[in-house]
């Protein structure tokens, strides 16, 4: 019998949702999210769960309008970006976590990505998907999948070979921990000769200063977690400069997350690296304070965000970077309704940029202490009043982000474990905030070990729990522990 | 600098073998293309050839070997240690610039797309006309964000000092067993947990006092609902809709307005300049208007408030229009002809009218045409009050300003020009007096039209013929007599055809009805011994004659008929046979 309609995987779409996907953005978007789900539904089932042909399913239709209209596409990673054939995924807080799963996946095969051809079918995109979370063999490569997926006469996928400049060893996370260090501190260098050049001098800086920049931005791009962990380090006889630094780490990480482009987040950087550019007309005896601050040493020291916008301006040329540097420097201690210091009212709401780099000055100011000598805040109360001020000093759905970004307990913190062991956060958990991954740096009786990375989500499925569990933050100044011999040890 | 080398299984056999030849073809044409760039302007064909020729050579060569690799040097492009193209100058090193911001190797990959390629060329240029060094290669390239296009900078981020001497305490000193003791006895937990989905969801997490304030988007801690996620999309959307270096301009001018000591706005003010200075080296003329725009609008705030801030603020307004700013400016223009022409013309607009004399000057001084019509348009628009500024130009000894001063007063078109026309009628260059005469025109009255008469007379043609138009085309009776006299004497027969035809024209124009009989005259005019001597004034006349609308030409016309021959006949024929199709014509409408 013939059917009036023929019955196709697109009915499983509405028509709506079809003119949706026919545009290039939300169709690479929804093959990265569907993709990523259905790698984390296989590593949990195998392939005769009903979840699991659910997500397939969704997956092989998405991959079926994709080859409506030619006979293959690519799915490729560049350069911390995704590409479907030309086209750049712009990667919102939607897709974020999925995307950077997805190019997870791809760095561990050695793979820049995958070509989908005419006439892939469920049962070849399940193949792919079972290799992919099953394959443990560090050592294969796009030549060797070919070869395995050829075998079993799956043809109509292809692994493509990363293209990428490489050393002529891998790169292993030891390298990229010290291209990390080595970008992070050229950062504060290239910061401390800025504030410290005689005003003529300060535009060959600039350049410079961008090239810190993009360096930092490449970087997060690629893994953000090392120049994240970096932040956490302390002991900096001038916090100005690693402040910065640190400020401008955040924020270019909260604007990656906001699906910033690449010329975005290097504005945004160097927005926030020159956020507190005005204390260089404060004086330094002021500025490294340990006693806290007088009512007339506060009236000073609230000028530097005007300080800031001026110099700004007769230093370097007017143009994009400069622009938003200024906008910045002058409103990062302003609130959303115009209060807040400086005491200079507008008619106009705060840059976005500026609440970026508000949320992220306000949090490493309080959890690294203004001065070495000061005491920081425990960061987990520091997240509490951040939120306490939302909608009043910063907006709550950025600092919900910037939280997510962080996690509770964020890279640096020191935390006892219900296991009666001592361990460092070493990364967040974009899966879940709560349950970072950790160093263990001392053990149940307090020998310290060669430290061993752990996941706090690591669970233990014969017990059904958690194999370890946080009780409390512990503040390393109290007991004087560096925390920088871990974070700069591999 | 590490050593790197590429990893590529795509490129087949025959492409490891560059074709050093082709490349060096490339290289040749993209390096006379820069050169060219920087010699003539964007719209000549040359430059313009020059790069399309290095992208098609480029594109043909990608398709054919997958990618095009260069080792740069200071000197050269090499494969390797293999010269492929030496700079024959200093001026045409284009290796040499990329080496000089730290590239060290360049490599394109087949899929090269022409905007990416474009941006390549552009940058190199950008950074060659950058004599400020606002700009490197590495940072415009970064920019780009190219796809296709790899480059390898030095690895300028040695080991700096700070790193080198940040030193990480080894806590051996530490008693982790004591910290453990400590700690283990303290029962806090972090009031965070509260929002751990995993204590939601045992009903365990109290509302405290503490965490009862917790704005309601942070009770799902780790989700986003869409409503969150539409409203960051639109945060961010907003964003890039504004213009952000207008934003820092006005929020200087903000903090300008509230400085309370003199001192802080006097800075403020030098602040300004500075930057002004900057953004007209920078040739950033929209900025530049919206900062005299913002700088008005703060002088208007202040003039009745505070005297002595107002006129600082006016002296500063007043800077942007002086000699040295202007001559910036016409340097400028003299040197680039691409140069933003439009967003010149707004910022000399913007200058007030005491600035007038400057653009006067610089009427002067312009070399290129495009230019001197941008600065005419300003000077219109900024003149139309000024119009006394304006008239003092004739009295310059150059005779192109006083030529484009005429002009300018005629686009004015105001009455009060006319008597700063009147010694611009008299000048010893024809230029001058024919502009003078368009300019008179487009003023459009009795008066002006009087003061033309004389150069019915002038011995240029050119401006004798442009004077009848005027006069024909307005149909100025006063100008009767004159062209009567002129027409009927001796030396009108030593005129051109043409000229001869546009006075007789111009007096049927002129005279209407009083001119009929003038012209019947010239119509029948003959020689004695020479047939055709007259006969071109005779056509002229007869042809005239159609431009009058009365039954008396019909009666003219008729008479040349019957008592002439030839051509003047035939034409006074077909005038009236034209004239009664007319006629007919309309009666047919009536009925």
């Amino acid at each position: 019998m013939t059917q009036s309609i023929p019955i196709t995987k697109s009915d499983r779409y509405t028509s709506a949702e079809m003119k949706a996907m026919a545009n290039l953005q939300a169709l690479g978007r929804d093959l990265v999210t569907q993709f990523y789900i259905c790698l984390k539904t296989a590593a949990f089932y195998d392939n005769n769960n009903t979840n699991y042909q659910k997500q397939l399913q969704k997956f092989s239709d998405l991959v079926d309008i994709a080859l409506e209209k030619q006979a293959e596409f690519r799915l490729t990673s560049v350069e911390g970006y995704l590409f479907l054939n030309e086209q750049r995924l712009k990667i919102n807080l939607d897709g974020y976590l999925s995307a950077k799963s997805l190019q997870k996946t791809f760095d561990r095969f050695k793979i820049t990505g995958l070509i989908f051809k005419n006439g892939v079918d469920q049962l070849s995109l399940s193949f792919l998907i079972t290799e992919l979370v099953r394959n443990t063999n560090i050592t294969i490569g796009a030549e060797e999948l070919n070869k395995l997926f050829n075998s079993k006469n799956v043809s109509d996928i292809e692994f493509i070979p990363s293209l990428t400049i490489s050393s002529e060893e891998d790169i292993t996370p030891k390298d990229e921990r010290k291209k990390a260090k080595r970008v992070f501190f050229n950062a504060i260098n290239v910061v401390q000769d800025i504030l410290t050049t005689p005003a003529d001098n300060r535009q060959l800086n600039l350049i410079r200063a961008k090239r810190a920049i993009h360096s930092l931005v490449d970087q997060l791009l690629k893994n953000e977690r090392y120049l994240l962990e970096l932040t956490a380090l302390q002991k900096f006889d001038d916090y100005t400069y690693k402040h910065s630094v640190n400020v401008s780490i955040f924020s270019v990480a909260l604007g990656l997350r906001l699906g910033f482009s690449k010329a975005q987040l290097s504005e945004l950087g160097f927005a926030a690296l020159f956020h507190d550019f005005g204390k260089t007309k404060i004086p330094l005896d002021l500025l490294n304070k340990p006693d806290g601050l007088n009512s007339s040493d506060w009236s000073q020291m609230q000028e530097h965000p005007v300080y800031g916008a001026k110099v700004i301006a007769q230093n370097f040329l007017m143009e994009r970077y400069t622009a938003r540097a200024i906008l910045v420097a002058f409103e990062h201690h302003k609130n959303l309704d115009g209060t807040g210091y400086p005491y200079i009212n507008r008619t106009c709401s705060l840059n976005l940029y500026s609440q970026i780099v508000s949320i992220c000055d306000y949090f490493d100011a309080l959890t690294s202490g203004r001065t070495y000598r000061k005491k920081s805040v425990p960061v987990d109360e520091v997240i509490l009043q951040m939120m306490k001020l939302s909608n009043v000093k910063f907006d709550a759905h950025l600092l919900k982000v910037m939280i997510n970004l962080v996690g509770i307990y964020p890279s640096g913190s020191l935390l006892l474990l219900d296991t009666g062991e001592l361990a460092l956060v070493t990364a967040n958990n974009a899966n879940d905030i709560f349950r970072p991954e950790v160093k263990i740096i001392a053990d149940t009786r307090g020998k310290k070990n060669p430290p061993i990375r752990t996941h706090l989500s690591a669970f233990d499925s014969r017990q059904n729990r958690y194999f370890r569990n946080v009780l409390h933050l512990v503040d390393p100044t109290k007991y004087d522990i560096d925390i920088s011999e871990y974070i700069l040890s591999d | 600098m590490e050593n790197k080398q590429i990893k590529n299984a795509h490129i087949s056999e025959k492409s490891t073998r560059p074709d050093l030849q082709s490349i060096a073809e490339i290289l040749t044409i993209l390096t006379k293309g820069i050169k060219t760039s920087l010699l003539y302007p964007a719209q000549n064909p040359i430059p313009r050839e020059f790069k399309k020729s290095c992208w098609e050579k480029l594109q043909a060569y990608l398709e054919t070997y997958e990618q095009l690799e260069l080792d740069i040097y200071s000197d050269s492009f090499r494969d390797r240690q293999q010269i492929i193209y030496k700079a024959p100058s200093k001026e045409e090193n284009i290796a040499g610039l990329l080496h000089r911001d730290g590239i060290r190797f360049v490599r394109f990959h087949s899929g090269l797309q022409k905007t990416e390629w474009e941006g390549f060329f552009d940058d190199i240029l950008t950074v060659l006309r950058d004599d400020d060094k606002y700009e490197d290669l590495v940072n415009l390239f970064w920019q780009r964000d190219f796809v296709n296009i790899e480059y390898e900078a030095v690895d300028e981020f040695a080991l700096s000092e700070i790193e080198s001497n940040y030193q990480a305490s080894s806590n051996t000193a530490v008693e982790y067993s004591e910290v453990l003791n400590i700690e283990s006895q303290d029962n806090t937990v972090s009031v965070l947990e509260a929002l751990n989905p995993e204590n939601q969801s045992d009903k365990q997490a109290p509302v405290t006092e503490e965490n009862k304030f917790i704005d309601k988007v942070f009770q799902n801690i780790q989700k986003f609902s869409q409503e969150e996620r539409d409203n960051i999309e639109a945060k961010v959307a907003a964003d890039e809709d504004l213009i952000i270096e207008f934003e820092a301009i006005n929020l200087l001018f903000d903090i300008l307005k509230v400085e309370e000591e003199i001192r802080s706005f006097d800075d403020s003010l030098h602040m300004l300049n500075i930057m002004y200075d900057k953004m007209l080296a920078g040739e950033q003329f929209p900025l530049l208007v919206h900062l005299i725009k913002s700088l008005k609008e703060v002088h208007r705030k202040f003039t009745g408030q505070s005297t002595t801030r107002a006129d600082k603020i006016k002296d500063c307004i007043n800077r942007y229009g002086d000699k040295i700013r202007i001559g910036k400016i016409t340097n400028m223009l003299n040197k680039n002809e691409d140069i933003d022409l439009d967003g010149i013309r707004m910022y000399l607009e913007e200058l007030d009218w005491e600035n007038l004399p400057m653009l006067i000057w610089m009427l002067g001084e312009l070399e290129y045409f495009p230019a001197r019509k941008m600065l005419i348009q300003a000077i219109v628009n900024k003149g139309r009050e000024r119009i006394d500024i304006i008239g003092n130009a004739i009295f310059d000894s150059r005779w192109y300003v006083v030529r484009n001063a005429a002009l300018i007063l005629g686009e004015i078109g105001n009455r009060r020009a006319l008597s700063h026309l009147k010694k611009p009628l008299e000048h010893f260059d024809e230029r001058v007096r024919w502009e003078a005469v368009v300019a008179i025109e487009k003023i459009a009255l009795e008066s002006g039209y009087e003061m033309l008469m004389p150069l019915l007379n002038d011995e240029s043609d050119r401006v004798r013929r442009k004077v009848i138009q005027v006069v024909g085309n307005n149909q100025i009776a006063a100008a009767l007599d004159n062209l009567e006299s002129l027409i009927f004497s001796k030396d009108f027969n030593n005129l051109g055809g043409d000229e001869q035809k546009e006075y007789i024209s111009a007096l049927a124009l002129c005279g209407g009805d009083q001119a009929i009989s003038l012209l019947r005259k010239l119509a029948l005019k003959k020689s004695l011994f020479f047939a055709d001597k007259y006969e071109v004034q005779n056509e002229a006349a007869v042809t005239a004659l159609s431009l009058i609308d009365s039954q008396e030409v019909r009666d003219v016309l008729e008479m040349i008929v019957r008592k002439r021959k030839g051509s003047v006949s035939m034409l006074a024929k077909l005038l009236l046979e034209k004239k009664d199709k007319v006629v007919n014509q309309k009666a047919e409408e009536q009925v």
